[in-house]
């Protein structure tokens, strides 16, 4: 699940993907706007066919974050 | 480059006019595309529109919604417009909630707004049903509303279409949320919102499917993304959602979009990172009209300043960037760059009817039919405001001699400094961000002379010696007082508000 989601973060980002861990902030180390933010979680969502709400998504921080929630709900 | 002749438009008196009159004359076109909840693709005519608006509006004044405020409250809708124009057209005011803040925030502003009714999506039902004293109307019954009010005009109930609307009663308040203190309402009537129309669609000519990535409570999303595009015979596309946008673009294949700054940036930033996959310089135009839909001309974009450097980008793709400026008070629009009449760095010349002078201080001050009534329940706010019978808007600017206004800051960021002279933070800031390794700066007093706060870009991997180096080059430019004397190095991004703009009450707190 991790790679899967780094898959989708690294097409928005210079950001190296073998560096990114489950700490990987979105916004201070992948420099991700708010709007970066939701465009990648309708591709997550796609990917998983689930639907995330926004104040869900509101509390993603980190790319662990993102793999928590998918965890649990799906 | 040269003014051209306004394109020629007929002028409305207010927003029932707007609506009939497209039903008149362009009855079976398209007013609005959206997709329903299922995905399904729904058209609307502009017949169609009228006369859900009539049926509405038949019932909520049958239930009693008269001469009261009513607020607004959920996503961008097809049913949240028509409540709009529902609620406004009666003689009512409409007051129209950012649903993204903190319920608590939405509750105080109901209680503020003295609304006496909410009109809601399903996704605030338990929000809603939590406010015991006013009357709820959830637009999940959107159906019934219709059907009901149907019955009523069959009826003979004319209270609502036969309305005379009042132009210049209150038809909008709408909560500004502004970077410090309070909340202010801003009371806006129907001549307010017209006028403003009237003004700026002048300058455009609408070809094609319009699209607004704005949320509709905000008056840039409602007042060009649904009225502006209502004066031509194409349609608006209603997103839902900022995130169904890539699927809403091969939906709606838009000419033009209304957005914001941000949006604008992720774009590019996007566009950058396909053409790096492609091991490519730059992404081909092709790819760039594919990403949207096949058919965008224009982006239309207001709210933040923009870095001219996007408008380029965007030009090399064959998509022009036409960057505005407006505020709430001033219903918004009041500049925009047009087509053939553009000034990159600018956000272009004041719209026809509006008038801005430049403040001994560098203040925009703007007069007009577009300028608000007033603050709501605040006179004093008003007066201030409004002093000298000029709108005071609180930024900064000057006009070049062309003709083109630029903004240079904001009145209240100004920094005074010991010796008396002032200073707009926000034109060193740009000048520091002009440096790759910085990725965002704020310039602040402090101590009686000027510190800059950054945050470095993280790639760029730099200390404090290269930004002290940094600084020097750009003082040895500037007299004493312009000079950054002080720098912080922050290790996360500045706090933002819900416009995306940087909390400036907080640096040098944190």
């Amino acid at each position: 699940m991790f790679e899967k989601i780094v898959e989708v973060l690294s097409q928005y980002t210079e950001f190296p993907k073998e560096n990114m861990t489950e700490e990987t902030q979105l916004v201070d180390d992948l420099e991700l706007n708010s709007f970066d933010v939701m465009t990648i979680i309708s591709d997550v969502e796609d990917e998983y066919k689930i639907s995330i709400p926004d104040e869900d998504i509101i509390n993603f921080k980190t790319i662990g974050d993102i793999k928590n929630y998918l965890e649990s709900h799906t | 480059m040269k003014p051209y002749p306004y394109y020629k438009l007929d002028s409305i008196t207010d927003l029932k006019m707007l609506v009939a009159k497209r039903a008149e004359e362009t009855p079976e076109k398209t007013a609005f595309i959206y997709t329903d909840d299922d995905g399904s693709v729904r058209t609307v005519t502009y017949k169609a529109f009228l006369a859900d608006i009539n049926a509405a509006g038949t019932y909520l004044a049958a239930a009693g919604i008269k001469d009261t405020n009513v607020a607004l409250l959920g996503e961008n809708s097809y049913e949240w417009v028509v409540a709009f124009f529902a609620v406004a057209d009666g003689g009512n005011t409409a007051v129209p909630m950012d649903s993204r803040q903190p319920a608590d925030n939405i509750r105080d502003l109901i209680g503020y707004g003295d609304c006496t009714a909410i009109i809601y999506s399903d996704k605030f039902r338990a929000f809603a049903e939590s406010l015991t004293e006013i009357r709820t109307f959830p637009l999940s019954s959107f159906a019934e509303w219709i059907s009901a009010g149907n019955e009523e005009i069959k009826k003979g109930n004319t209270e609502f279409t036969d309305y005379p609307v009042d132009p210049e009663k209150m038809a909008v308040l709408v909560f500004t949320s502004g970077t410090t203190g309070k909340p202010k309402g801003v009371m806006l009537s129907q001549k307010n919102l017209a006028e403003d129309v009237n003004y700026a669609v002048k300058n455009f000519v609408l070809e094609g499917t319009a699209m607004t990535l704005l949320p509709l409570h905000h008056m840039f999303g409602l007042g060009m993304g649904i009225f502006g595009v209502l004066n031509y015979e194409y349609p608006a596309y209603i997103c839902r959602s900022i995130r169904s946008i890539a699927k809403d673009f091969q939906i709606g294949k838009p000419q033009t979009i209304f957005a914001v700054p941000m949006i604008v940036e992720s774009f590019y930033k996007q566009f950058m990172m396909m053409a790096k996959r492609a091991g490519a310089p730059a992404l081909p135009p092709e790819a760039v009209q594919q990403f949207f839909g096949g058919k965008l001309k224009n982006i239309i974009c207001g709210g933040a300043p923009l870095d001219p450097m996007y408008v380029e980008a965007f030009r090399k793709w064959g998509i022009t960037v036409l960057n505005g400026y407006g505020i709430t008070e001033c219903s918004p629009v009041v500049a925009v760059n047009r087509n053939e009449d553009y000034c990159d760095g600018s956000v272009g010349r004041v719209i026809p009817g509006c008038e801005v002078k430049i403040a001994e201080d560098g203040e925009i001050l703007a007069r007009g039919g577009n300028v608000m009534l007033g603050y709501y329940h605040n006179e004093e706010a008003t007066k201030e405001a409004m002093a000298g019978g000029w709108f005071h808007t609180g930024d900064l600017g000057k006009i070049s001699e062309d003709g083109y206004l630029f903004i240079t800051g904001r009145i209240k960021n100004l920094i005074i400094t010991h010796s008396g002279e002032n200073v707009s933070p926000e034109e060193i800031e740009e000048k520091l961000l002009q440096d790759p390794a910085v990725s965002e700066a704020v310039v602040y007093g402090e101590d009686n002379v000027l510190a800059a706060a950054i945050y470095p870009e993280p790639s760029a991997h730099t200390e404090l010696p290269y930004f002290q180096a940094l600084a020097d080059r750009l003082n040895a430019k500037e007299p004493a007082y312009r000079q950054i004397k002080k720098i912080v190095l922050k290790t996360e991004p500045f706090v933002r508000n819900s416009t995306g703009k940087i909390v400036r009450s907080l640096i040098g707190k944190a």
